[in-house]
């Protein structure tokens, strides 16, 4: 599972690309649907619970 | 050889010590055990040798529930502070001996400030050993981590602080999760420092599994917090490879523990809103980026949207324009054409009746020369008897002329 580091990292460099105007029209909706999950993911991280990490154990079983 | 009895014995030792310690007199010493029963004070003094740990005196000492009272007037909330085992002490004590109960020592005022002072001189002497070994700022060096979430929390399972802790970070408004795990130690007296450091140790054997130490001690006297000035406990605290947050709860200065965290909170209560507040800013930070994300996108998309709308509206232009022109160029050919075709009509028209108009000439001509005569009436060409009527006058053309006659007879 990526870490709230990683995720930030990832998230700057997109969002420094996208600021940059490094991102052609063809990659946006990749690289912004790519950030949008990192958010969520990192949002949804911040308040797991003891449910999601059992289910998270049965996805790698 | 003069022989005593026991009480003539005691009753001299008496004498000798009232004739020599008539009044109460100033001692300092540590206070090694102290029992209370029936608000009256018993305590076991002691004073250790400089160098090593060793005791090299020791005595009994009682502060009666009279005294107590007293000095509680005139000490106020400071004293029970100042009770405390390990805690050295300058007090006034009045000698006595008793033929049957022995020597007693009773406590009738305590100086406070000489107290104070000694753990201040234990407080600079502990900061003073960290600096030189470049602990002082150790753990504050340490990178937090952009979320802390879970949680070594080092405290007393009994502590009001812990419990207050534990539900502020349970329940929080943002519905973060925190893993909490107390690794227990005691807060007050003289093994803190010891289980302390047992706990530091489990905890360094495990950094991977989290983010954050956090030492919880709810309220308390002020001088309960020499432990926290200690040099072994607050040397295990610098060392620690995850950063501390202290929340030991108190309102007077800083213990040397609190300078040698990470960061150091006034309360439990402030070491949980600092959890919550830490990750709040990095939700912030991802709000932020998909506000930004957002913004950034639609602006692209309206630059390729306006840039494409661009290109149709050029292309349209273009095109009317294109039109236009091939429009007008037809309309003038369009124009042009019925006049010139007319002309030229007319003119083809012309040049086609002079030639017919002569070859009708030529051919008559000939006709005539080879002995052919041509016979009309009011100008018209005869080519019938049908066509003729008697008295009808006739034209006759011949080669060389013409001449008239008149019908007499149609048989």
């Amino acid at each position: 599972m990526i870490t709230y580091e990683e995720a930030l990292k990832e998230l700057q460099s997109i969002v420094q690309a996208l600021q940059e105007g490094n991102i052609g029209i063809d990659d946006l909706s990749e690289k912004v649907s790519r950030a949008s999950e990192l958010i969520q993911l990192c949002r949804e991280k911040l308040r797991k619970t003891e449910v999601d990490l059992a289910g998270l154990l049965m996805d790698n079983g | 050889m003069q022989t005593y009895s026991l009480f003539e014995l005691n009753e001299y030792v008496r004498r000798i010590l009232a004739l020599n310690l008539p009044d109460a007199i100033w001692v300092t010493c540590e206070i090694a055990q102290l029992n209370e029963s029936r608000g009256n004070y018993f305590l076991e003094l002691v004073q250790k040798s400089e160098e090593e740990d060793t005791i090299i005196a020791r005595s009994e000492a009682a502060i009666w529930s009279k005294t107590y009272r007293q000095l509680k007037r005139s000490v106020g909330k400071k004293l029970a502070d100042i009770l405390q085992e390990g805690l050295e002490v300058k007090m006034q004590v009045r000698v006595t001996f008793h033929e049957r109960y022995g020597l007693k020592m009773a406590i009738e005022d305590i100086d406070p400030t000489y107290t104070l002072g000694r753990l201040a001189l234990k407080r600079e002497q502990t900061l003073q050993q960290l600096e030189q070994e470049g602990k002082l700022f150790q753990n504050a060096e340490l990178a937090l981590p952009i979320v802390l979430q879970r949680i070594a929390i080092l405290s007393s399972p009994t502590a009001a602080g812990l419990q207050d802790f534990q539900n502020q970070l349970r329940q929080n408004a943002y519905s973060y999760h925190y893993q909490l795990d107390l690794f227990p130690t005691v807060m007050q007296g003289d093994r803190v420092s010891e289980e302390m450091q047992k706990q530091l140790r489990k905890i360094a054997k495990q950094t991977y599994a989290y983010d954050v130490v956090v030492v919880i001690r709810g309220g308390g006297a002020r001088l309960d917090l020499q432990a926290f000035n200690e040099y072994q406990l607050c040397a295990a605290l610098a060392d620690c490879p995850l950063p501390v947050l202290t929340g030991i709860g108190h309102d007077i200065d800083q213990t040397v523990a609190d300078i040698v965290a990470h960061q150091s909170l006034k309360t439990p209560t402030a070491v949980a809103d600092f959890l919550l507040q830490h990750n709040a800013q990095f939700e912030a930070v991802l709000l932020q980026y998909s506000q930004q994300l957002g913004q950034i996108s639609q602006a692209f998309l309206q630059q390729a949207t306006s840039s494409l709308d661009q290109q149709q509206q050029f292309i349209q232009l273009q095109a009317q324009s294109l039109l236009q022109q091939q429009t007008q160029q037809l309309d003038f050919l369009a124009t042009q054409l019925p006049t010139s075709a007319q002309r030229q009509v007319m003119q083809e028209t012309e040049k086609i009746d002079q030639l017919s108009r002569m070859t009708d000439l030529l051919s008559l001509e000939a006709t005539l020369g080879r002995g052919y005569s041509l016979t009309t009436k009011d100008g018209k060409a005869i080519q019938a008897r049908s066509d003729l009527q008697v008295d009808d006058e006739i034209e006759t053309t011949f080669k060389d002329g013409q001449i008239k006659s008149k019908i007499t007879a149609r048989s």
